[in-house]
């Protein structure tokens, strides 16, 4: 079951361009034929809970009838990524696919990928997945061959696996692209990519075509990939125009365009034909091919295609000073240009959202690993630190309670020897005597310099229960403090300051009782 | 172009100086690319062969003949052995005419190369032809550099 489990992902996540075998595509094309989700599930004979695997074929699905993989397609997968170690390394593949596909490719991304997939099937010892990874690799570089070095390591890499026929046929092929790449010299400035070659590089590259189409050994897709690329090549020769022309419309004939992968392939094709049979001087021809390829129903799904061929309509037409012609496809060349314009920019937008959200993210992590780096190499500087700042708090905090303390002790004190009233303070032991006039209390106290008047705006018999026992009322409108009385008369008091205070009859018995 | 436009160099000519090219019945041979590149220098003539439906011109053959001028002692004579007529794309050009050219030790006699098109070729009045000689097997420099312009016209 496991085996068949395994099979069955191989299966489905090869990619198109890049599957083992062509028998894989043979399966898959009949059943992808008639665009029926169904009838590849059933061909398959999942059960239910197959969700995973059902994953898989959707992501495949998507690209062979659509041509392009959506976004949520890819985060479900996403989450199918930490299960095993088969489902990690497909999932990174598929994802490099992806991005490699799409209209707006992001190849340092698609790179990754591929290589955390090459890393984890060479720990594993998967000779299968590693051979698969680095057949991507290649393509990658194929794609982008600036940085010839490393190409060449992965070239050389893949020579390492040629167990079956195809592995023989892609490790050959991976070589040949490679020569091409390293034996092309710069110097024309065409519109057209052109690459030129030292004869005897031509005759040798030319000489690895034929035995690469031995390798194909028939299978309609490999074949066709082969032929396309020997058409490119030979073409850059003008020459040999006639053999890249006829070339290329077998591999043409090798994709009967049923499913948007082949159609894609096939328009490739049709547009270099084009482009061969226009320089061979077979203008009209040129045109109805680019026509052809532009009538057909996947045209309108891909725009870049779309542009291309209205590129080299223009062109042609151009050439041919058949002015209006030539006008028209330059107007849909940049309007298709434009509409493709806005939707990079769309993209670049919300790729730049996401990238600065992540930025930020990664900002604030790597602050505090920052943070937690130095601690741990500076334990002792940040050791002492903290014990400084511990012994400063627990100094300032003692301060804090002793001054409290200090604070509640003065108070106390405060209370027995005199009070505060009104911002007036009060000191029992000075204060002589308290008249009241009206709403107003008047204090006489004892001073260095003599007698000292306070006014403050008080009831005196709210005052009178505040003062100590030896503070007596006299008067209605006298409060006397005792220790300052010389003589005690019937009606009055006289002080020893030298005041006289009236005694009143309501509170002559209290004034000379003891107790108050 | 600039009216006020005087050649100076050899590029001026390549680029700025169009010559013509004459596709009549009949004509015998004429001028077509001049390579004054280093000390050796060559005319490269061509006599074209062709007929003229309507206003256009279908072309069959051209036979290539090089006239070498100031070989130095010891110096290879040069004569066409190979050539290509092509339709490109390019800004102002609209047929690009390869030619290849290979070392002859003694001065050749009679016409170097003739090449006859499998299918006929069809050249518009006022296209603008350009050549681009190169010595077999032999890379580097640029086959595409200065334009020499060549426009196709009608003598009656």
């Amino acid at each position: 079951m496991e085996k068949f489990l395994v099979g069955i992902l191989c299966l489905i996540s090869n990619h198109l361009i890049w599957a083992q075998d062509d028998q894989y595509y043979q399966v898959i094309f009949e059943h992808f034929k008639e665009f029926n989700l169904e009838s590849a599930y059933q061909l398959i004979n999942l059960e239910d809970d197959d969700d995973e695997i059902l994953r898989y074929i959707q992501f495949d699905y998507d690209y062979f009838v659509n041509g392009e993989m959506s976004e949520d397609r890819l985060k479900n997968l996403e989450s199918f990524r930490k299960y095993s170690y088969l489902d990690s390394v497909i999932f990174y593949n598929l994802k490099g696919d992806h991005l490699l596909r799409r209209t707006f490719r992001d190849d340092s991304i698609a790179f990754s990928c591929y290589l955390k997939s090459l890393r984890l099937s060479e720990e594993n010892n998967d000779s299968f997945w590693v051979s698969e990874t680095l057949r991507r690799i290649n393509w990658y570089f194929v794609q982008n061959p600036s940085d010839v070095d490393l190409y060449k390591k992965y070239v050389q890499e893949i020579q390492n696996y040629t167990e079956s026929s195809a592995d023989k046929f892609w490790a050959k092929y991976y070589l040949v692209i490679y020569d091409m790449t390293v034996s092309a010299i710069d110097g024309d400035e065409l519109e057209s990519p052109k690459m030129r070659f030292h004869p005897d590089d031509f005759s040798r590259i030319e000489n690895s075509f034929e035995l690469l189409i031995e390798l194909s050994d028939g299978k309609p897709l490999l074949s066709g990939l082969t032929l396309h690329m020997k058409g490119l090549f030979l073409g850059e020769n003008v020459f040999k125009i006639e053999d890249a022309i006829s070339s290329v419309d077998e591999a043409i004939k090798m994709y009967p365009g049923s499913s948007y992968y082949e159609w894609l392939r096939r328009t490739k094709s049709l547009t270099l034909l084009a482009n061969l049979k226009f320089k061979n001087g077979k203008v009209d021809e040129a045109i109805d091919i680019l026509h052809s390829a532009l009538r057909s129903e996947f045209a309108s799904n891909d725009l870049g295609l779309r542009k291309s061929i209205y590129r080299n309509l223009e062109l042609i037409h151009s050439s041919n000073k058949v002015w209006d012609s030539s006008r028209h496809y330059l107007k849909l060349f940049r309007k298709v240009e434009n509409e493709l314009k806005l939707q990079e920019n769309a993209f670049r937008i919300r790729q730049q959202e996401i990238l600065l959200e992540l930025e930020g993210k990664e900002k604030t992590i790597t602050g505090l690993r920052r943070i937690v780096e130095s601690f741990k190499r500076h334990k002792l500087i940040y050791g002492l630190i903290i014990f400084g700042v511990f012994l400063i708090a627990s100094y300032s905090a003692y301060r804090w309670w002793d001054e409290d303390r200090k604070y509640k002790t003065l108070k106390k004190e405060l209370t027995e020897t005199g009070m505060t009233i009104k911002k007036v303070k009060i000191i029992f032991a000075e204060l002589i005597y308290v008249e009241s006039i009206k709403h107003h209390l008047t204090l006489y106290m004892e001073d260095k310099d003599g007698i000292k008047e306070e006014i403050i705006r008080f009831q005196i018999g709210k005052l009178e229960p505040l003062l100590p026992s030896y503070f007596r009322r006299s008067h209605n409108s006298y409060i006397v403090n005792k220790k300052f009385v010389r003589h005690e008369l019937a009606d009055k008091v006289i002080l020893k300051t030298g005041q006289h205070i009236p005694i009143s009859r309501t509170y002559k018995d209290s004034f000379k009782s003891e107790d108050r | 172009m600039n009216e006020n436009f005087v050649p100076e160099t050899v590029s001026d000519v390549r680029s700025k100086i169009f010559t013509t090219l004459n596709l009549g019945d009949g004509d015998n041979f004429q001028l077509l690319h001049n390579d004054v590149n280093g000390c050796q220098s060559f005319q490269l003539f061509g006599k074209i062969t062709g007929r003229r439906p309507n206003n256009d011109f279908k072309l069959q053959k051209i036979e290539f003949k090089i006239v070498n001028s100031n070989v130095p002692d010891g110096a290879p004579y040069y004569c066409v052995s190979d050539a290509k007529i092509s339709r490109t794309s390019r800004d102002g050009v609209n047929v690009d005419v390869f030619v290849n050219i290979k070392p002859l030790g003694s001065k050749s006699t009679g016409i170097d190369f003739t090449y006859e098109l499998e299918e006929e070729f069809l050249i518009r009045m006022g296209d603008i032809l350009d050549y681009h000689v190169r010595e077999e097997g032999v890379i580097g420099g640029n086959r595409f550099g200065n334009p020499c312009k060549n426009m196709a016209t009608y003598f009656k």
